[in-house]
C-alpha cells in the first residue's frame, strides 16, 4: 500500500497508486536522461565513441517516454479531475517531462558532436573545463530529480542556485574559445563545435533549474517561474514563517 | 495476576451499614427515610468513583489511576498494576528492537527492507551511506525514484529476479561499485542487499587490462621474429638441413605463440564487451556446411568420417564471426582428440527450448573428474598430448564466453576411450525460424 502521507488522502486507493506510478515513471525517464548525459560527456571528454553512438541511438527512448507520460497525465486529468495539490503535481509532471525531453535532445547533440571530433582537436580543446561544466550540470539534474522525488522545496532552491556557477563556467569556456578563434582562424570550426556543446550543457543547467521551480510550485503552490533566485528563497522563507 | 477478591468484604460492609441504618431508622421512627438516605449516599459514592475513572481514561491524566478505598480501591489498584506491566513490556520490546537495530547497523553491507517490490520500510546505516537514502524522510519512498540508474530500474522491475545479482555504480559516488541482490522473506517482503565490491571490481579491471596490454605488446615482437625466421629460411634454401630444421622450429613456435596471443586478445575482448555486436540473422545450416567442408579438406590425412546432420533449417540472431569461432573451436577439438579413422557427427536442431548444436566424436574421451574444469583457461587433461596438437588451451574458454553472450549453455558428456559430445544450447529468444532472404 502506498504511503498515504505523500499524497492527499483519497477514497480510492487506486488513485493513490496511479499518482505514485506517474511519479515513478517520471523518475525513470529522469534516470534515462541522466544516463544519456553521463554517456555523452564521456564521449566528449574521453572520445568513447561506443557510448556516443549509444546516446544517439537511444534518444528515441526518451521521446517515447515523454509521449507515454503525457498521455498518462491527460488520462488522470480527464478521469480523476484532480484538485489542489494533486492538480499541481500533474502540472509539475507535465512540465518536467518536457524539460527532460529537451535535456535528452541536448545530450544527443553533445554526443553527435563528440563523434565528429577528431582526437587531435580534442587534445587542443578545453576538455578539463568541459568536464567540470558537465559535472556541474549532472549534479544539478540529479539534485533536481531528487528534490522532485522527495518533494523537497528547500533542496530545489539550493540546486537552482547552482545555475549561477554553471553559467560562470560556461562563460569561462566561451572566453577561452573566442580567444583561440581570434588567435588562429584555422581553429574556428573546431571551436564552434565545442561552443555548441558548451551551450548545450549550459542549457541543460537551465532546464534543471526549471525543474526545481516546478518542485517549488508543486510543494508550496507558489509560481516562482521567472523570479530571481533571491526572490525564490525569500518566498520560501516567508512561507515557513507563516 | 490475581488480586484478592474484594466482594466478600464489600458485601459484609454493606450489610453492616444497612443493619446500622435500619436500627437507627427504626429507633427514630423513620426507617424508610434512613434507608433511603443510606442508599443515596452509597450511590453518590459509586458515582464519584465512576466520574474519576471516566476522567482518568478519557483525559489520560498521568500514569497512575486515582486512589480510593474498598471496592473501587481494588479496581483502581488493579488498573495501576496493569499499567506497570504494560510499561515493562514496552521497555523490553524497545530494548530488543534497539539491540536488533544495532546489529543490523553493524552489517557492512547495505540492507533495505522493501515492501511490495520497491517501497522502502527500513534500512541500516550502510544502506544510507551506499545508496544515499535518508531516514526518516525517505520512508515509504520507492527506491527507484532515488536510485535512477536505468539498469537498476530494469533489475528491480515489478518483480525483481531473486536469482540474479547486478553490479552497478552507487548513486552517491560513481567510483563505488555495488553488487545488488534481492532476497524474499516473510509475506511479500523483500530484502535488498548492496555490497561494496569496488576493490574487487578494480582488481578485475586491472587484470583484464593487464592481459590485453601484454597481448598487444607481444604481437609486434612475435611478428618480427616470425618474419625474420621466414626470411632466413627462404634465403638458405640450399644450406645445411640442420639450420633449416631449426628455423622451421622457430617458425612453428612463433606461430604457436602468435595464436596464443590472438586467443588471449579475443578472450579479453569477449570479457569486456557487455553486449554482442549488432546481432543479425545468421544462416547456421550454411555456416555449418561451410565449416564441415573446410574441416574435411584440412584434415584429410586423419581419415575421419565427418558427418553433418541438419535436422531443422532454423537460424540464430547473433554475430556470425562469434558463432563461427565457437563452432569451429569445438570441431577443431573433436578432430584433434579423435584418433585415425574415427567418426565425428555434427548435429543441429531447434525445438521449444531453443536451438542446439552438438559435436559428437569417437575420440579418446575425458575422465569425469576433468569435466567441471574443462572450460578453464589453459586447463589441460594431458599436457604432453596437448602440446603436440598445437592447441592454445583457450578454445573452450572462448566458446564458453561466446555462449554466455547469448545466454546459451555448454553441455559436456564423455566416456573415456569411447568419445565425447559437446553441445551448445541456445535459448529460444535467439532463434529465428523463418529464413528471410
Amino acid at each position: 500500500m502506498v504511503d498515504e502521507k505523500r499524497f492527499t488522502q483519497h477514497i480510492s486507493r487506486q488513485y493513490n497508486e496511479e499518482l505514485a506510478r506517474i511519479l515513478n515513471r517520471v523518475m525513470r525517464m529522469g534516470g534515462l536522461v541522466e544516463q544519456q548525459l553521463a554517456d555523452a560527456l564521456l564521449a566528449l571528454t574521453q572520445g568513447d565513441s561506443v557510448r556516443g553512438e549509444r546516446v544517439v541511438a537511444s534518444d528515441y527512448e526518451v521521446n517515447a517516454a515523454e509521449v507515454e507520460l503525457d498521455e498518462e497525465c491527460i488520462y488522470i486529468l480527464a478521469r480523476r479531475q484532480p484538485a489542489a495539490s494533486d492538480l499541481r503535481l500533474i502540472m509539475a509532471v507535465i512540465k518536467t517531462i518536457t524539460d527532460l525531453e529537451r535535456i535528452g535532445d541536448e545530450a544527443e547533440r553533445v554526443a553527435s558532436m563528440a563523434l565528429h571530433l577528431l582526437d587531435e582537436d580534442r587534445r587542443r580543446s578545453p576538455m578539463a573545463q568541459m568536464q567540470a561544466l558537465g559535472r556541474q550540470v549532472r549534479h544539478m539534474l540529479a539534485g533536481a530529480l531528487d528534490a522532485f522525488a522527495r518533494m523537497d522545496a528547500e533542496k530545489a532552491v539550493q540546486v537552482a542556485e547552482q545555475d549561477i556557477e554553471a553559467d560562470r563556467q560556461y562563460e569561462g569556456i566561451m572566453r577561452e574559445l573566442i580567444n583561440a578563434m581570434m588567435d588562429d582562424v584555422v581553429a574556428v570550426p573546431r571551436a564552434m563545435d565545442i561552443i555548441w556543446s558548451a551551450r548545450a550543457l549550459e542549457r541543460i543547467g537551465d532546464r534543471s533549474r526549471n525543474i526545481c521551480e516546478y518542485v517549488v510550485y508543486f510543494v508550496h503552490g507558489k509560481n516562482v517561474r521567472h523570479t530571481s533566485l533571491a526572490q525564490m528563497a525569500k518566498e520560501l522563507a516567508d512561507d515557513r514563517r507563516k | 495476576m490475581i488480586h484478592g477478591n474484594p466482594w466478600p468484604r464489600a458485601l459484609v460492609r454493606w450489610a453492616l451499614s444497612a443493619g446500622v441504618l435500619a436500627l437507627a431508622g427504626a429507633a427514630a421512627g423513620q426507617l424508610v427515610l434512613f434507608l433511603f438516605l443510606g442508599t443515596l449516599a452509597c450511590l453518590l459514592w459509586q458515582l464519584r468513583n465512576v466520574i474519576r475513572l471516566e476522567n482518568w481514561l478519557r483525559k489520560n491524566h498521568g500514569f497512575k489511576p486515582p486512589d480510593s478505598r474498598g471496592l473501587w480501591g481494588g479496581i483502581f489498584g488493579a488498573l495501576y498494576k496493569m499499567q506497570r506491566r504494560r510499561r515493562a513490556r514496552l521497555q523490553r520490546l524497545r530494548t530488543i528492537l534497539h539491540a536488533f537495530r544495532e546489529s543490523i547497523d553493524a552489517v557492512p553491507d547495505g540492507v533495505v527492507a522493501l515492501r511490495e517490490p520497491r517501497e522502502m520500510q527500513w534500512w541500516n546505516d550502510a544502506a544510507e551511506r551506499l545508496l544515499g537514502i535518508r531516514w526518516p524522510q525517505d520512508r515509504g519512498q520507492r527506491l527507484d525514484n532515488l536510485y535512477r540508474n536505468p539498469d537498476f530500474a530494469e533489475f528491480i522491475g515489478d518483480s525483481p529476479d531473486e536469482t540474479r545479482q547486478v553490479t552497478l555504480p552507487s548513486p552517491v559516488d560513481e567510483q563505488i561499485m555495488l553488487e545488488i541482490r534481492v532476497v524474499p522473506y516473510g509475506r511479500e517482503q523483500r530484502l535488498l542487499i548492496a555490497r561494496d565490491v569496488s576493490r574487487l571490481h578494480k582488481l578485475e579491471r586491472m587484470r583484464r587490462d593487464f592481459v590485453a596490454n601484454i597481448s598487444h605488446e607481444l604481437r609486434s615482437p612475435l611478428t618480427v621474429v616470425h618474419g625474420l625466421a621466414e626470411t632466413l629460411a627462404e634465403q638458405d634454401a640450399e644450406s645445411a638441413t640442420d639450420q633449416r630444421r631449426m628455423l622451421g622450429l622457430v617458425q612453428q613456435q612463433t606461430r604457436r605463440m602468435a595464436r596464443l596471443v590472438e586467443d588471449l586478445l579475443l578472450l579479453s575482448r569477449l570479457e569486456t564487451t557487455r553486449r554482442p555486436t549488432t546481432p543479425k540473422q545468421v544462416d547456421v545450416p550454411a555456416l555449418l556446411r561451410g565449416l564441415c567442408d573446410e574441416a574435411k579438406a584440412a584434415n584429410a590425412e586423419r581419415e575421419h568420417d565427418i558427418r553433418l546432420e541438419i535436422i531443422d533449417e532454423c537460424s540464430l540472431r547473433a554475430d556470425e564471426a562469434e558463432l563461427r569461432s565457437a563452432f569451429s573451436n569445438l570441431l577443431f577439438n573433436a578432430i584433434n582428440y579423435t584418433p585415425q579413422k574415427g567418426s565425428i557427427t555434427l548435429r543441429w536442431w531447434c525445438d521449444a527450448a531453443g536451438a542446439h548444436f552438438c559435436v559428437a566424436d569417437t575420440g579418446i574421451g575425458i575422465a569425469p573428474e576433468h569435466i567441471p574444469r574443462l572450460t578453464e583457461r589453459f586447463y589441460r587433461v594431458d599436457r604432453g598430448r596437448s602440446a603436440k596438437t598445437g592447441g592454445t588451451g583457450l578454445g573452450l574458454a572462448i566458446v564458453k564466453h561466446i555462449l554466455q553472450h547469448y545466454g546459451a549453455r555448454l553441455g559436456i558428456e564423455s566416456r573415456p576411450g569411447l568419445g565425447s559430445t559437446f553441445c551448445c544450447h541456445f535459448p529460444a529468444e535467439t532463434v529465428c525460424l523463418h529464413r528471410n532472404g
